[in-house]
């Protein structure tokens, strides 16, 4: 019956979740496909660890949890698969930027940022998705992570530091 | 004066900080102008920072795909979760494509929806035998007639409406009988009650059905249910009898003529009477999640004269599919570019309806949403923007947040009334202990809006339920 309940109640948190967790995930392993398996592993481990859940914890952040490792996880295979044919050219890339460089202010600047935030240290952005996405705060990261409270902010702080100056200098 | 870390700073903008170290920041660059300044300036950046994160990872019909794929696992279990578990990590397998194809529930799209979304074990996609078929192009009503639009023309106003022994898909539908129009989806009953307006659609191998406006009942639901209003959107779980009145009209006919809408608003009425629906109010954003899993007797009105949305696109794709389109919107910039190119004066009509339907939303975004709920202890909790209501029998609070971001209270005893003004709920409860137990249902906390907002707690009445549940199991053991 555990195994029931506890399916009954995945279920409904999938419903309340799935969107912002598979938008983590797509933002994390940038293939719709990818995340949308990295969805069922994340919710097929919830099934099976349900018993450690605390039940006074939030749900959202435990699941948000387990979908961090799994991406973690999926994006060191996809590294050990990857063929030299997957690999991005970085040409592809500034070519897209410079593209969107011709629209107008607003569209430059997300152009902007999103190359900056393509180029920002991988712990920074990942902490930044687990924000927006996971809603976390920089103590439920810093757990997730590893680290201190303090060296989340200051990884974030510096990251985005590059990124203000970044924007300066193209004057946007 | 101690001024804060430029990271603590940044931090803050960014959400990261927690009570009750938040608050604190937030008191001081209250007081402090320089830093009032570098926090407005992160805020600003942040806001931008989270719309490119979040643009290109919102896809209605991967979400849907996904969580299809997540039910469809939760339902058969352990076992064959054990078995996918394989198959997902090795990714790069082609196991997925099929299941892909599965059918999928598309997104906000209509101003009361429902759809068939989680198959049960054995029959993932067929229907019941007294359903008719998904893929008949009618279905068959058991209880009343149905009155059907000729042409399925959106004149839901001055089109002419014949009579038919079943509600035909595609097509706007009403109940004009003094008696309730019944019919059974997937072994599901759905019930209209006299003057409800509703038109049933194919999505993906499911049957949806909209309900422009009137009182619908679902019962004996065997699979899970979504129902979206233009307020809210209920997930009845399979076992759960569910009531919806619905109040709403909003419907631009080719002539541009709108079906009108009751004292010009939307109401949103439910009640649940059997089994469990999870509410999810719409405009829920990924930043704000306010559902919960609303439990049998659990009422909630919800009243609006508009909806809050995104942004342009999903508020243009969420009317244009209103009106049976199928649109994506991100395909919108590059059709208005064709458009231009081969059609110049049909892209300046198209522009100018495009920025009058924008018009038409952003009007309906300054409407008032009221959350009202109302717990066996009489405790009555009201939510209306960014004010908060708590009455219990002998005492009344009001809540807000003022322009300086400090929260206010109203607080009504005995016939009395006071005001007090706190950073925070601790403050308040300290400076207020006669309703320091009401603030336990209420959070505060910083939207994209820059200013501060006060909202019932979703998790109240669930971790009040969990409590009792574990008191209960205790004192079983102890037994």
């Amino acid at each position: 019956m555990v195994s029931g309940q506890a399916g009954d109640e995945l279920s409904k948190l999938a419903v309340l979740h799935h969107g912002a967790l598979f938008g983590y995930c797509r933002r994390r392993l940038g293939r719709e496909a990818e995340a949308e398996d990295a969805l069922q592993e994340t919710f097929l481990r919830a099934h099976k660890y349900w018993h450690s859940l605390d039940q006074t914890r939030d749900a959202r952040k435990w699941l948000f949890g387990i979908a961090h490792n799994v991406c973690v996880e999926i994006a060191r295979s996809r590294a050990r698969h990857m063929t030299l044919d997957e690999i991005p050219e970085i040409g592809e890339h500034e070519s897209a930027t410079s593209e969107a460089l011709s629209k107008i202010a607003q569209q430059e600047k997300m152009a902007a940022i999103r190359t900056e935030l393509e180029r920002m240290p991988d712990k920074a952005r990942r902490i930044l998705e687990l924000r927006f996405f996971g809603q976390m705060d920089s103590k439920d990261i810093a757990q997730l992570e590893g680290m201190n409270e303090t060296a989340v902010r200051v990884s974030v702080h510096r990251a985005l530091e590059t990124l203000r100056e970044k924007l300066g200098k193209t004057n946007l | 004066m101690n001024h804060p870390q430029p990271h603590d700073l940044t931090a803050l903008a960014y959400a990261l900080v927690p009570s009750p170290e938040r608050e604190q920041l937030l008191e001081h660059i209250a007081a402090c102008d320089a830093c009032r300044e570098a926090y407005d300036a992160a805020f600003e950046e942040q806001a931008l920072v989270r719309d490119v994160m979040f643009e290109e990872v919102r896809s209605g019909e991967a979400e849907a795909r996904a969580l299809e794929k997540v039910l469809l696992a939760l339902k058969n279990g352990a076992a064959v979760a054990e078995e996918k578990r394989g198959k997902v990590l090795g990714l790069f397998s082609p196991w997925g494509i099929a299941l892909q194809m599965a059918a999928t529930l598309a997104i906000a799209a209509g101003i009361f929806y429902v759809a068939v979304v989680m198959p049960n074990n054995e029959a993932p996609v067929t229907p019941s035998s007294d359903s008719g078929s998904v893929a008949k192009d009618e279905i068959p009503v058991k209880g009343g007639d149905v009155m059907v639009l000729a042409d399925g023309a959106p004149e839901l106003d001055s089109g002419r409406w014949s009579s038919a022994s079943a509600v035909p898909v595609g097509v706007w539908c009403r109940n004009d009988n003094k008696a309730p129009l019944t019919f059974s989806i997937d072994g599901a009953d759905l019930q209209f009650e006299p003057g409800a307006y509703f038109q049933l659609q194919p999505s993906n191998g499911d049957l949806s059905v909209y309900v422009l406006r009137g009182d619908a009942s679902m019962s004996n639901a065997t699979r899970m249910l979504n129902v979206i209003t233009n307020t809210n959107e209920f997930r009845a779980l399979p076992g759960s009898t569910f009531e919806v009145e619905c109040q709403f009209a909003f419907l631009p006919s080719q002539r541009g003529k709108e079906v009108p809408a009751p004292n010009g608003q939307s109401l949103v009425q439910a009640e649940v009477k059997k089994g469990e629906v999870i509410f999810v109010p719409s405009g829920e954003t990924w930043e704000s999640p306010r559902g919960g899993v609303l439990r049998v007797g659990r009422k909630l009105d919800v009243q609006s004269t508009g909806v809050q949305a995104q942004g342009v696109n999903v508020r243009l794709s969420r009317q244009l599919r209103a009106m049976g389109a199928e649109f994506d919107g991100k395909m919108l910039d590059e059709a208005l570019g064709k458009l231009k190119e081969y059609d110049p004066k049909g892209h300046a009509e198209l522009r100018i309806r495009l920025q009058q339907m924008e018009q038409r939303f952003e009007d309906m975004n300054e409407a008032e949403v009221v959350l009202k709920v109302v717990l066996e202890n009489k405790l009555e909790l009201t939510q209306r923007n960014n004010e908060v209501e708590i009455k219990d029998p002998k005492r009344a609070l009001s809540l807000t947040i003022d322009k300086d971001n400090y929260v206010v209270a109203e607080v009504t005893i005995n016939g009395e009334t006071k005001t007090c003004k706190a950073a925070s709920l601790d403050e308040l409860a300290q400076k207020c202990p006669a309703i320091a137990d009401l603030l336990g249902s209420v959070t505060i906390e910083t939207p994209s809006e820059g200013k501060r907002r006060i909202s019932l707690k979703r998790s109240f009445y669930e971790q009040q339920e969990l409590q009792e549940e574990k008191q209960q199991k205790q004192e079983q053991r102890v037994k």
